[in-house]
């Protein structure tokens, strides 16, 4: 059965390296936003396009830079399924960014290694273009998932407007400040969660159906 | 699976995004920024290799090792004043960084050396 899209959310998935974090969306997240959207995924170290492949990556798409995939966008007049877009510049980020927000569209974007954006001086105008997407992409129906390896790494600006957290084992005391910045009850703290344990703070959209499993749910 | 269209005058829309001017460094400061902050030292090296290879090892060949730190300090400065001026990158990246692209710019001297036919073998020919 076809679900109704809803409106977008912002999510953020954070943890240290080697914790299950891509695994966990190649496997659990992107099979379920691709039934409800178009899933664009900004790959910057060739994580999704290349190794740890899962089962269901074979009708993925991988374009090698934001320009090409704009540009099979155009041409066939249509995205649709999992998009992966291999971005390695700030101008690569900055234009898959862009053109996703000027589409006003429903599609779930997911943006790999987003600590890089957020904190590194080369990606200045991607991290521009992340933050104007992260504040109205959701009236668009534009989700906006940020993969990063801890929570701190967000901008303060930008920490309330999550709807929801999956936090794997993370730094320090400093992300679990900021998990409690966003507005997350951090009842838990993220530095004691063992090896590839999760923590979902807060709720996750109704279409996504993300069973408990290994989850430990703490509700904002 | 979900579809969504999309207008050919978005191709219009976006020309601005396409005109930005491209990342001179070839997306080699990027990597070093994210080397950096990973404490990545092997893609560090990978990146000096990269950059050397770019740049064209004969210039550099004809220097001792004692101009290499300076080299590739000006390098730095010249190609990415935000790193060395931003306050929020460790000074203790430059300073790897310089002593990485020194130690793999020695290295390759050293192969190239070993290339390049001695004035015996000159004669001989």
């Amino acid at each position: 059965m076809k679900k109704k899209p809803i409106e977008g959310t912002q999510g953020l998935i954070a943890g240290k390296k080697r914790q299950g974090k891509s695994f966990f969306v190649k496997k659990e997240l992107i099979p379920r936003l691709k039934e409800v959207k178009p899933v664009v995924v900004l790959d910057r170290k060739h994580e999704y396009a290349g190794r740890n492949k899962v089962d269901s990556c074979s009708s993925w798409n991988v374009f090698k830079s934001s320009k090409e995939f704009f540009n099979s966008a155009i041409e066939s007049g249509k995205i649709s399924g999992v998009n992966i877009v291999l971005c390695n510049s700030d101008i690569d980020y900055n234009l898959a960014i862009n053109f996703i927000k000027k589409l006003e569209k429903p599609i779930s974007l997911i943006i790999d290694e987003a600590w890089d954006i957020y904190i590194s001086p080369e990606f200045k105008r991607a991290r521009s273009a992340a933050v104007g997407l992260a504040r109205f992409g959701a009236t668009f129906g534009i989700d906006s998932i940020m993969i990063t390896q801890r929570t701190m790494d967000v901008p303060k600006d930008i920490r309330t407007q999550f709807d929801w957290l999956i936090s794997f084992r993370q730094g320090g005391k400093g992300d679990t400040d900021a998990i409690e910045e966003m507005g997350f009850d951090n009842g838990e703290s993220a530095r004691d969660l063992g090896k590839r344990e999760k923590v979902l703070f807060s709720y996750l959209p109704d279409f996504l159906d993300i069973p408990d499993g290994e989850f430990k749910t703490i509700n904002r | 699976m979900a579809e969504i269209k999309v207008p050919k005058s978005m191709a219009d829309q976006l020309e601005n995004d396409f005109a930005v001017d491209e990342d001179k460094s070839g997306g080699v400061a990027s990597q070093i920024a994210v080397a950096s902050l990973e404490s990545n030292v092997s893609l560090l090296a990978e990146i000096a290799q990269e950059w050397a290879n770019r740049e064209g090892l004969p210039g550099f060949s004809k220097l001792g090792p004692e101009n290499y730190s300076k080299i590739t300090s000006r390098w730095l400065e010249k190609r990415f004043p935000m790193l060395v001026s931003d306050k929020s990158i460790d000074a203790t990246f430059i300073t790897a960084t310089v002593a990485i692209l020194g130690l793999n710019l020695m290295e390759l001297n050293e192969k190239n050396k070993v290339k390049e036919p001695g004035p015996d073998e000159k004669e001989t020919d």
